[in-house]
């Protein structure tokens, strides 16, 4: 029997591998740092957008608490926000390692490496 | 009528009462017996689930990491998923008769892949998704359970 918290999982499984799969890109939207003490965003730093399916998602991370998956609206308000479910942490650090480009950046290191051993071996035979 | 009740006088005899008391007894024991083992269960999830959901945890974090470069990583991929096993094995003997079969329904899964090739990234997928699924269920048995106390 499939729960309602199985397909809030399913979805966000789904999220994660059209992230990892580079169907679903996120945008990188940087908040300027407020001097409230009381608000708890106040630690959140990056917030990651994306429109799926003709909705627009929200997704951050404040101090102490779980993720935040959110769909919003074009002004930005929050319409509705996913129950904090286990695997909302997975999709936060599958955006991150989508939007950072880690990926690219291992290749290009990688890549560098190679050439320079290629170079050296190639100037050893010589 | 008071054929009937010299009949159920009758009855009453020691060993007719002694061989009653007996049967109901074995019941009493049987039930005892069930109920000692769900709350020494009960008390054994409440102790353990905390630090072996954070272990499930981290391992379906790191299949889901993994599989961000799954031809590459398929051989971390199955020793993460061998180390899952363990931690499932222990949740289920501290669970009900539910939960029991949807963790085992994982691990059957799991143990189908123990093998893992380049097509088997669907059946990874698969196997993240029930895992996370069996954390959650876990989770939220934890939070009804300390409320039972």
């Amino acid at each position: 029997m499939t729960t309602a918290n199985d397909k809030l999982i399913d979805a966000i499984v789904s999220l994660i591998d059209g992230t990892q799969k580079g169907r679903i890109t996120w945008e990188v939207k940087k908040l300027t740092p407020t001097l409230s003490l009381t608000d708890p965003k106040i630690a959140v730093q990056a917030v990651y957008q994306t429109e799926y399916r003709g909705r627009k998602l929200r997704l951050y991370e404040a101090a102490y608490s779980s993720p935040t998956l959110e769909i919003i609206d074009d002004d930005g308000t929050a319409l509705w926000t996913f129950p904090p479910v286990s695997g909302l942490d997975d999709l936060l650090s599958s955006v991150r390692y989508e939007t950072a480009g880690v990926k690219e950046f291992l290749d290009d290191i990688i890549g560098e490496d190679e050439l320079e051993l290629k170079t050296e071996e190639m100037s050893h035979s010589r | 009528m008071c054929f009937g009740r010299s009949v159920l006088f009758e009855w009453f005899s020691l060993s007719n009462v002694g061989n009653a008391a007996s049967i109901l007894g074995v019941g009493l024991s049987l039930y005892v017996i069930y109920n000692v083992r769900e709350i020494r269960k009960s008390y054994l999830f409440t102790a353990r689930a905390p630090a072996l959901l954070r272990s499930l945890h981290t391992r379906s974090s790191n299949i889901n990491d993994l599989r961000k470069e799954f031809a590459t990583s398929i051989e971390k991929i199955e020793a993460e998923l061998a180390r899952c096993l363990p931690i499932l094995e222990s949740l289920k003997r501290k669970v009900g008769r539910q939960e029991r079969k949807s963790i085992s329904d994982v691990v059957q899964l799991i143990t189908a892949n123990k093998t893992l090739s380049a097509g088997s990234e669907s059946a990874v997928r698969d196997i993240y998704k029930e895992l996370i699924k069996v954390e959650e269920a876990m989770r939220n048995l934890h939070k009804d359970k300390q409320w039972e106390r």
